[in-house]
């Protein structure tokens, strides 16, 4: 290439090379812009994926809470013992032994206790008492 | 050449160019009117009517979504939940989807049986229509509603096209009934409505979060625009002092009492004596606050803050009390309730008459006997600006300051207001309206050696990381006695919960049981009835550090005869309290003598 003015030759390539360089650049920035826009939107998306998992866990916890919280109801602990054959009940006023507090503070622990009552079930400390 | 000429010859020039010139300028103007509707419409859009569309279209594009925030739990004592919240959903469907993409009638068999529905009524809600109103198709048509979860994926496993469900989150009483005058419980518009869900509802209400975005053609959120994101804050939860236990026991102990005999209404409240905290409130007729509608509204009243009764016998703690503490009177002290008529202020005054004959008999037996003849005797004694203070301390003629919504004050008098028989008939609890609580709280605080507690419901407010926000202490409301006159009021009471007093099925061997029976005539057309009576009974045990004071009152019963207090109330409390005994291990107590005459002459005084 001629420089009209000077008449001198002028190498076309760092012209070439620039516009070439300004291109690439555009090129790859638009790229990028549009790369980053797609991951914007997919994090986004992912995002509210989670989101809505987060929901559902809250939602069924809530639930499961709702049913535990049912099930832990003394009727409802009372129909399952039933349902189950468990024969589980209160202590009839026959069973229960009645000991004043002070007598209780006198022994040394509750084993003693029940040993000294007549129809005392099997504890750990009874062979040794009896010896 | 020659046919250029002719024409020139002709002549028609001028009028094809007139011709060409109007259809040109009849194109121009088409051009130009179409160009200038286009402009006008051009400068009506983007002029005229810019600010209007542009909010249009910024309203079809932006989408604010609200997060629903979770109301707060309420839980007892020993963190059962006694309301919570659950997802629940309203199960539609859409004619016109169903119908486009076809349904088997076997599927809606299968809905039907899922969701405990009529099949035909549900094959009705599958059949397109038009809104006559508004000429649109019918798109959506509610098929059940509060559905739970595990119903609502079943339904959506049958896969029936255009069937769909809206979660939302709705309030739930695990205990379907318990203790449903305390809690309250939240309506279809979510408006707490009674008992602690509107006293707290300040606390129990979260706030709501909300999302703004925008959204693409096909109505679905596009996240990546979206610009403002406010995540919801979930209410506080309230810890209560109640036991679920135990208030499983009042309640049943209740329906026990309106089986053997039917009856208008009844309260049972159990609470400790020292700290003020109830253990258990139930009311009765009750309803269920997951179906609230179900129930007549008076089953909504909590009888133990919202109705008064003469209190009758019960009351008697007050009059002796006051005579013990101010020192006009001890155990041994003798009136002669043989007496019908005393001399009062120079008048000469009427007194009630009792069950049965008495004679000369000490403050003892006046109290363990229920003698209204005594008891009239030390309320003259006392005198009437005495009595009425005495009333004022115990807590009556004022609210109890419990927070729940619907709490009457009673109706007590000033000395001024009193007629002739006032002075005589107000120490037996008549000529004065109290609540059930009130009684409660009078009998308690004699439990606690004259310190009236405050009567607690709710222990703290806490979020959900446990941190306690707000705590409720016990806290003294006032005192009614001195410690040693509550002490030898107590030790009286005693002689009442036992084989020589009234209360005598009140009694539970092995403890030291005090209270009082009540049985008073209800006022039917201005007169006392005979035959509608509310029978009460109230005491603590284990004397004399007591664990428990339980209050009964039982609105017409409907027994043979009489529905007293000591054959109505007191088995109820002896039931109760050896449930207690049980559930809290409650250890016996020395057996000491209940005669009131060795108790009065344990007096101080001798």
């Amino acid at each position: 290439m001629q420089n009209p003015e000077t008449g001198h030759q002028v190498s076309a390539f760092p012209v070439t090379f620039l516009l070439l360089l300004n291109l690439l650049v555009l090129a790859s920035g638009g790229l990028g812009l549009v790369w980053l826009r797609q991951e914007t939107s997919a994090s986004a998306q992912r995002s509210q994926a989670m989101e809505h998992e987060l929901a559902l866990c809250r939602q069924r916890t809530g639930a499961v809470e709702a049913r535990v919280a049912s099930l832990t109801q003394p009727e409802s602990l009372l129909r399952l013992a039933r349902h189950h054959g468990l024969r589980l009940e209160p202590a009839r006023p026959e069973q229960w032994i009645r000991l004043p507090a002070d007598s209780i503070a006198t022994h040394p622990t509750d084993d003693l206790v029940l040993a000294s009552a007549p129809g005392a079930p099997f504890f750990r400390n009874r062979e040794r008492l009896e010896e | 050449m020659p046919a250029r000429r002719q024409s020139e010859d002709s002549g028609p020039e001028p009028r094809r160019g007139g011709f060409l010139g109007w259809r040109f300028f009849l194109v121009c103007a088409v051009v130009l009117a179409v160009y200038g509707g286009l402009g006008y419409r051009l400068v009506q859009l983007h002029v005229v009517r810019a600010p209007e569309l542009l909010q249009w279209a910024e309203d079809r594009r932006t989408e604010v979504r609200r997060i629903e925030a979770r109301r707060g739990e309420i839980v007892d004592a020993n963190g059962n939940a006694l309301a919570t919240t659950r997802p629940v959903y309203t199960i539609g469907v859409d004619p016109e989807t169903a119908r486009s993409e076809g349904f088997q009638v076997r599927s809606i068999r299968s809905l039907a049986s899922v969701l405990g529905v009529d099949a035909g009524e549900l094959r009705s809600l599958f059949e397109p229509a038009r809104r006559e109103a508004v000429g649109r198709r019918v798109r959506w048509r509610k098929i059940a509603e509060s559905v739970d979860e595990r119903t609502y994926r079943a339904v959506m496993d049958l896969g029936i096209p255009g069937v769909y469900g809206n979660r939302h989150f709705e309030r739930y009483y695990p205990g379907n009934g318990r203790a449903p005058h305390v809690i309250g419980f939240v309506n279809k518009d979510d408006q707490a409505v009674g008992g602690l869900e509107q006293a707290f509802d300040f606390y129990l209400t979260g706030q709501d979060g909300w999302t703004e975005s925008e959204r693409d053609g096909r109505r679905r959120e596009m996240a990546r625009f979206r610009s403002q994101d406010i995540e919801p804050v979930d209410g506080q939860n309230l810890e209560l002092t109640l036991d679920l236990y135990v208030q499983s026991l009042a309640e049943r102990e209740l329906q026990r009492l309106a089986a053997e005999s039917p009856m208008k209404g009844g309260v049972i409240i159990i609470s400790e004596p020292d700290s003020g905290y109830i253990r258990a409130l139930a009311s009765y007729p009750s309803f269920d606050p997951n179906r609230f509608w179900e129930h007549e509204l008076d089953h909504h009243r909590n009888r133990a803050i919202s109705d008064v009764f003469e209190p009758g016998s019960v009351f008697k703690i007050v009059p002796v009390g006051a005579a013990l503490d101010r020192g006009l009177v001890e155990a041994d002290t003798l009136f002669d309730c043989g007496a019908s008529v005393v001399e009062h202020r120079g008048r000469r005054i009427r007194l009630p008459s009792d069950h049965k004959p008495m004679g000369v008999i000490p403050v003892a037996d006046i109290v363990a006997q229920s003698s209204n003849r005594g008891v009239a005797q030390i309320g003259i004694l006392l005198g009437e600006d005495e009595l009425h203070q005495a009333v004022r301390n115990f807590g009556f003629g004022e609210e109890t300051q419990l927070p729940l919504p619907g709490e009457v004050s009673g109706l007590v008098h000033p000395p001024k207001d009193w007629d002739g028989l006032t002075i005589s008939r107000l120490p037996m609890g008549h000529a004065v309206a109290v609540t059930p609580l009130q009684a409660h709280q009078a009998m308690a605080s004699v439990a606690n050696g004259g310190v009236r507690m405050q009567p607690q419901l709710v222990r703290r407010i806490f979020g959900h990381d446990g941190r306690t926000l707000r705590r409720f202490d016990p806290e003294a409301a006032g005192r009614s006695l001195g410690s040693e006159a509550a002490a030898m009021l107590a030790r009286l009471l005693e002689a009442t919960a036992s084989e020589h007093g009234t209360a005598a099925r009140a009694y539970i061997p092995g403890y030291r049981v005090a209270g009082k029976t009540g049985t008073t005539q209800k006022i039917v057309d201005g007169r006392y009835s005979h035959q509608k009576h509310v029978a009460s009974f109230s005491g603590f045990f284990p004397a004399p550090d007591p664990r428990f004071v339980i209050t009964i009152v039982v609105d017409e019963p409907e027994v043979a005869g009489v529905g007293y207090g000591g054959t109505v109330a007191a088995p109820a409390f002896r039931r109760l309290a050896e449930s207690l005994i049980r559930y809290y291990a409650i250890p016996a107590t020395r057996e000491v003598s209940t005669w009131p005459m060795e108790i009065a002459n344990e007096s101080p005084g001798r």
